[in-house]
């Protein structure tokens, strides 16, 4: 007698797995690989640095009221607070810019190794970028630690 | 404007972005480097810095192009964003309009300020 394969509808799926996750399937939905953190760190530092870009154009359009507004301006910018918001967005932009390099050099067809034949195990393009990946974090936390201390120091 | 294009000049401005936006980040936040190798005046927050690098016509159309990459850039990533999260029809048009509106009005103010600034 064949057996009967039991087709799991849409509403049988668990939610977490189903197709429309919102705002959860951002951080997790099964196994994602490190890239896909990459991908929700992109995503995050993105908004930041794009919310905080029309208070930075109101903020240095203050020096066109003279030296005095400006230095007051600089004088209350350097309150601990909007110290450790400057290098929330400095974190952004190091992170943000390194990984937006690899992604445009991606989507230009870069170190994606050339295409195969789907043998198993198949080969998977981002483990062939893997290792220019992991260098690109790396210069994008010295780059961040010395932009921190140089703020610190300052 | 198809969206592939619209894409394509995301892209664009994240390439024009990663050059004008390295190079201010790079004043503003490693100048103790660039100090050493001749190519910035400290304290880089000093009024007459800020006044001297935005003066001229290069200064103004450089912050100009740096604020429209951004922008562009930057709103065309917002929208995608809440367009995962909000995508009926009627959503879609308000985000669009909402995304343009605000761009073109911090744009016109940009504008307006680097105009003035590059006559400090
Ligand atoms: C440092 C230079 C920058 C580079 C190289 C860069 C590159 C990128 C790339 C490649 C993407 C993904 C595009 C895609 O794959 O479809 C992206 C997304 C995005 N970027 Fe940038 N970017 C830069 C600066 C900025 C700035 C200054 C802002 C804010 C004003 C910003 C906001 C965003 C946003 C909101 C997204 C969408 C993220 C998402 O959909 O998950 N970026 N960027």
């Amino acid at each position: 007698m064949a057996t009967q394969v039991k087709v799991p509808t849409q509403e049988a799926v668990p939610p977490r797995l189903s197709m429309r996750l919102g705002l959860r399937g951002w951080v997790y939905a099964g196994r994602y690989p490190a890239e896909r953190y990459l991908y929700i760190l992109h995503r995050l530092s993105g908004l930041g640095l794009i919310l905080y870009l029309p208070l930075h154009v109101w903020v240095t359009g203050r020096r066109l009221q003279g030296p005095e507004v400006w230095q007051q301006t600089m004088a209350v910018l350097s309150r601990p607070v909007f110290v450790a918001g400057e290098m929330l967005i400095l974190a952004a932009f190091v992170f943000h810019a390194f990984n937006g390099f690899r992604l445009l050099f991606g989507h230009l067809g870069c170190a994606l190794g050339k295409p195969a034949h789907p043998v198993y195990p198949y080969p998977v393009a981002l483990h062939r970028q893997r290792s220019m990946t992991v260098a690109l974090m790396v210069l994008a936390s010295a780059f961040l630690a010395f932009g921190v201390w140089n703020l610190l120091t300052k | 404007m198809r969206e592939s294009r619209l894409w394509a000049l995301h892209l664009i401005c994240g390439a024009g972005l990663l050059v004008l936006l390295s190079l201010h980040m790079g004043v503003m936040h490693y100048a103790s480097i660039l100090a050493l190798l001749g190519w910035v005046r400290e304290p880089v927050l000093s009024f007459s810095s800020v006044a001297e690098r935005g003066r001229g016509a290069a200064g103004a159309v450089t912050y100009v192009l740096l604020l429209g990459f951004a922008l562009y850039h930057g709103l065309y990533g917002l929208r995608g964003i809440l367009g995962e999260i909000w995508s009926t029809p009627k959503a879609v048009r308000f985000i669009n309009a909402g995304v343009v509106i605000f761009g073109l009005a911090v744009l016109v103010y940009g504008v307006t300020v680097a105009a003035q600034a590059a006559r400090l």
